[in-house]
């Protein structure tokens, strides 16, 4: 595989729901595990409750596609409690998360098309 | 105490290391400190746990997709793939019932967690090896009369040795006690392992540097050498090598240190009470005439030799020994037993009790679980009768229910192991002094494929009855709801057998701890025989040269007890050679004035021979019976007084008055004629539940001076005005005036000395009560839950037997007298289970026989009124219906 292919975002489309969450939690800011999981939490009203493992199960192939960068351990802000490790969204990332936002705005649209036709023919 | 988000966090941390794939190995710290984040924003006790059983299911789905992801050949995804399907579906319904998988899990990982926990014990203390070279080939060769073992003389010790073809080696040894000097901390006081030279080969070890005892050095008289125990030499030596060829000042005399022993080794009964620190020579040079029996024993049995062969060899030398030496009773015999058995002891029977109680909670668990599943393969009909039309084979509905039932059994195990990781460390920090070999127990590969197993065992407990009911449920779907009945009749016999299986091994259980502390109840109010409150004991270790004269020992303790008894807060205080329920003693034959002939030996009357001060009686509450105390006037040149207790008394001069009775010793270290002075109240020596034994009492200041015999170490005994504790330091103090090179040991109070004599039994009694409220709550549990199922499928029928005029008090009446005939018929079998086991308890009772009536009659009340409620509360449920509803509905 070249290496103009590897970078190239299309070939991980389409995005796991998962994944895609992840990197719109990422997209506003590095973050570390749990501030991932209770911000997809929050996002979603609760629709999207990750597991502990199941995101870093996640974390760990988004790092190895190269669409997630490891932004080393951080104090926390707030509670100046141990260190944790954060992630952040590379380029590759961004540019993944946009193309999966296109798409799936036009899946919608597409669905949405279908659905209008069938009303009015029915 | 670790609070509880701190165990949840564990727990997580250990089931990640066990359940992540190898792919997030890397990520342990991160998601471990994402589940501590994610803990301290959930709110409350429940919520939390809850989060832990879901976060394990999280690792489980995650490691079943990850497994799925491998590459894999064809044929084997294939097979994975319909495995991990199954299980995947099985993991996702138990997500959709939260409520029924946390019941589920929880109940299995308390069962298989506390059946792990008490087999860890089992494992480290019974099934482990012991720390030497071919075990099955070493035994230990006892005598025995009819009052129980006897140890081995000196001349016995070498006929057996000197056996044809049954003992490679055959070594004698037996514990001491030795005053270390030049110790930073001053003179400490140490336990030491008096061993000859053929013990350390028998036992199949070598020394890790160095060697064993040369001939020379262990025969009497011989240069003086010492072997370190491992433990020892690394904390005192810090391990160094040149530790050989330098000296050890002992009770005053230099000893050169010729070896150091292997980690871990211990001598067979070294595995309880105080590890030895380091071993002399026995040197026993030529043997002693008097015959006494003080030796243990371990031998190595020669190729060819069995312990029933060496058993038959060494009765047949003592049958001919009793008439060669004709001192010996006529019961005397002798035989072998394996090393293991020795190193053991009574623990066995112990833990074998404890791990049959827990078995019962583990099974109770399964019950209930199985019943659990039986119900919900009842909500399920209708889904498995549509797979069943949809094609699925009876192998694959099998398959979903078994897999169900799996699940709940892998993680309920998950649990379990985790339990069990926390309970074996709590239950060896708990347990009492006395169990041996507790510092090997711990987590091996034995306990964790004793958990699986466990789990094996659970999964098809749990998965059978639902699995055959459920599939027969779907075949009978098929035939429409007319077919409904008789299914029903079938299953709801089945939940009743079931239930009154629990019922049964709860009864069993709750009788077994009945009868346990009702022997603790009547040992712990046993009467001891003196008063222990307000009194502190403190062991003298008086040895060495300048005390191996009496007449020094003597002066030591009258100077030392005069000064005590001038303090304000000493209302008396004495000493004696063996502190009653601390340390035992041995007895000694007498001959009674003006009785049969006179001779050495151990037939005829005898008694348990104690040396005490004056003052030990007053200080230790015994009560004078007749005559008087010891004083301070019984010394050399007065009257040779003793004094004996009330059993003695009676026993030997029944219809009349002991006092003024004249008896002597038959061995040859006290020869006077003594003159009964007192008789004091009888004493519980060796421990709670003995018999009495007749017993005499020297006083310290009369005991006889010879060459090489005196009674230096003794325990002081103060009866204090307060707290006995604030005295200690004072009377440490007084010692270190008199002799500053005497160290003092095991410094406690009377009414600490009492209750460890009964620590075993209420360490067992509580482990035992635990299991038995583990059992009963589980039981109700499963008897609520089975009960309103079973009366919520009967709504219709009560609706009708309501609208036809029956009183909701004839309806309740109906469900209890249903309930009432399981009850009855698990208790009847419960009882019959329990007369069977209870006997295997018999040794370890106290004060109650193993079917004592009114602990059977106690605990059957208790059994039936606390199932009888859980029956109760659905069952008044049931009258709230409302005919016309119920019927409407239907």
């Amino acid at each position: 595989m070249s290496e103009t292919e590897n970078r190239d975002p299309r070939r991980h489309l389409p995005l796991h729901p998962n994944d895609f969450e992840i990197l719109l939690s990422l997209n506003e800011s590095e973050k570390h595990g749990y501030r991932i999981i209770r911000d997809i939490e929050q996002r979603t009203e609760g629709a999207i409750r990750l597991g502990t493992s199941t995101l870093y199960a996640a974390i760990r192939r988004l790092l190895a596609a190269g669409i997630l960068e490891d932004a080393g351990d951080k104090a926390l802000e707030a509670s100046g409690g141990p260190p944790r490790r954060y992630y952040r969204i590379s380029d590759l990332g961004s540019e993944l998360l946009r193309l999966e936002a296109l798409r799936l705005q036009e899946v919608a649209a597409a669905a949405r098309k279908r659905i209008l036709e069938t009303e009015a023919s029915g | 105490m670790k609070s509880p988000s701190r165990i949840i966090s564990t727990l997580y941390r250990v089931a990640y290391r066990v359940l992540s794939p190898a792919e997030l190995k890397s990520f342990e710290r991160v998601a471990i400190e994402a589940f501590a984040d994610r803990q301290d924003a959930t709110r409350g006790f429940v919520a939390r746990w809850r989060l832990l059983v879901w976060e394990i299911g999280d690792l489980l789905a995650t490691r079943v997709k990850q497994t799925q992801a491998r590459p894999t050949t064809l044929l084997r995804r294939r097979g994975v793939q319909a495995t991990t399907g199954t299980l995947q579906y099985s993991l996702r319904t138990l997500r959709r019932n939260p409520g029924f998988a946390l019941a589920a899990v929880v109940t299995l990982g308390l069962g298989i967690g506390l059946a792990t926990s008490i087999f860890g014990v089992v494992n480290g203390v019974l099934l482990n090896p012991l720390p030497y070279g071919n075990e099955s080939s070493i035994v230990v060769v006892t005598n025995s009369t009819g009052e129980g073992r006897l140890g081995l003389s000196e001349k016995e010790s070498i006929r057996y040795r000197e056996l044809h073809g049954t003992f490679q080696h055959l070594g004698v040894y037996w514990f001491d006690g030795k005053n270390i000097y030049g110790h930073e901390s001053g003179a400490a006081r140490l336990t030491v392992g008096v061993i000859d030279a053929n013990v350390i080969p028998a036992l199949g070890v070598t020394p890790v540097i160095g060697r064993n005892f040369t001939a020379a050095e262990d025969y009497a008289g011989g240069p003086n050498a010492v072997i370190l125990g491992h433990s020892f030499w690394v904390s005192r030596y810090d391990g160094d090598l040149s530790v050989l060829g330098q000296t050890v000042s002992l009770d005053g005399s230099s000893y050169d240190i010729v070896g150091v022993m292997p980690k871990g080794f211990k001598l067979p009964l070294d595995f309880t009470g105080s590890p030895v620190s380091l071993y002399v020579p026995a040197a026993i040079g030529i043997p002693d005439e008097r015959n006494i029996h003080y030796l243990n024993s371990v031998a190595r049995l020669l190729p060819g030799a069995t312990v029933e062969s060496a058993s038959a060899a060494v009765a047949e030398t003592a049958t001919s020994l009793i008439g060669e030496y004709g001192t010996l009773p006529g019961d005397f015999n002798a035989y072998v037993i394996p090393v293991r058995d020795e190193a053991v002891g009574s623990a066995r029977t112990a833990l074998l009790i404890l791990l049959t109680s827990v078995g019962f909670v583990f099974l109770i668990a399964c019950v209930n679980v199985a019943n659990l599943m039986l119900a919900r393969t009842d909500q399920r009909r209708r889904e498995l009768a549509i797979r069943q039309a949809l094609g699925a084979g009876r192998g694959s509905l099998l398959g979903l229910i078994i897999g169900e039932a799996g699940m709940v059994a892998v993680l309920g195990g998950a649990l379990g192991v985790l339990a069990s990781y926390v309970g074996v460390q709590a239950l060896v920090g708990a347990s009492p002094a006395g169990i041996p070999r507790l510092d090997g127990v711990g987590f091996d590969v034995r306990v964790v494929l004793f958990a699986v197993c466990a789990t094996a065992l659970a999964a098809i407990l749990c998965g059978l009855a639902p699995a055959i009911t459920g599939v027969a449920e779907a075949e009978f779907a098929g035939l429409g709801d007319g077919a409904r009945g008789t299914a029903d009749v079938g299953r709801q016999r089945g939940r009743r057998a079931l239930l009154a299986a629990e019922v049964a091994l709860a009864v069993a259980l709750t009788t077994g701890a009945g009868l346990t502390t009702k022997s603790l109840l009547a040992l712990t109010s046993v009467d001891t025989g003196f008063d222990e409150q307000n009194v502190l004991t403190m062991r003298v270790n008086l040895t060495g040269e300048r005390y191996t004269e009496q007449r020094a020992a003597r002066d030591f303790y009258s100077r030392l007890l005069e000064r005590l008894r001038g303090y304000g807060g000493v209302s008396s205080a004495g000493a004696a050679r063996s502190l009653p329920l601390a340390s035992t003693t041995g007895d000694w034959g007498i001959r009674i004035r003006g009785t049969g002939p006179d001779g050495l030996g151990e037939r005829g009357p005898k008694a348990d021979w104690h040396v005490v001060t004056d003052g030990f009686f007053e200080a230790l509450g015994v009560p004078l019976i007749e005559g008087r105390f010891f004083e301070v006037s019984d010394r050399a040149g007065n009257l040779n007084a003793v004094i004996v207790n009330e059993t003695m008394a009676d026993r030997y001069w029944a219809g009349g008055s002991a006092l003024g009775a004249q008896f002597r010793m038959t061995t040859d270290i006290d020869t006077i004629w003594r003159t009964v002075v007192g008789v004091v109240g009888d004493v519980k020596q060796a421990s709670l539940d003995e018999d009495i034994p007749t017993a005499m009492y020297l006083p310290h200041s009369q005991f006889p001076s010879t060459a090489d015999w005196s009674v230096g170490p003794m325990t002081l005994v103060v009866r204090t005005a307060g707290d006995p504790k604030n005295m200690a330091r004072v009377v440490a103090e007084e010692i270190g005036r008199l002799d500053p090179e005497v160290p003092v040991s095991s410094v406690q109070t009377m009414d600490d000395v009492v209750s460890q004599a009964s620590e075993r039994q209420r360490f067992q009694g509580l482990l035992i009560g635990t299991f038995a409220v583990a059992a009963l709550v589980l039981v109700c549990v499963g008897v609520y839950g089975v009960t309103s199922y079973l009366i919520s499928r009967r709504f219709k029928e009560m609706g009708i037997r309501v609208a036809l005029g029956a009183s909701p008090g004839g309806v309740v009446r109906l469900l209890i007298g249903e309930g009432a005939v399981v009850v009855a018929l698990g208790i009847v079998l419960g009882l019959a289970v329990t007369v069977v086991l209870s006997r295997a308890m018999s040794s370890f009772l106290f004060g109650v026989t193993y079917f004592d009536f009114e602990v059977y009659v106690s605990v059957t009340a208790m059994v039936a009124t606390t199932v009888l409620a859980a029956v109760y509360l659905p069952a008044s449920k049931a009258t709230r219906v409302d005919p016309a509803k119920v019927l409407r509905d239907e």
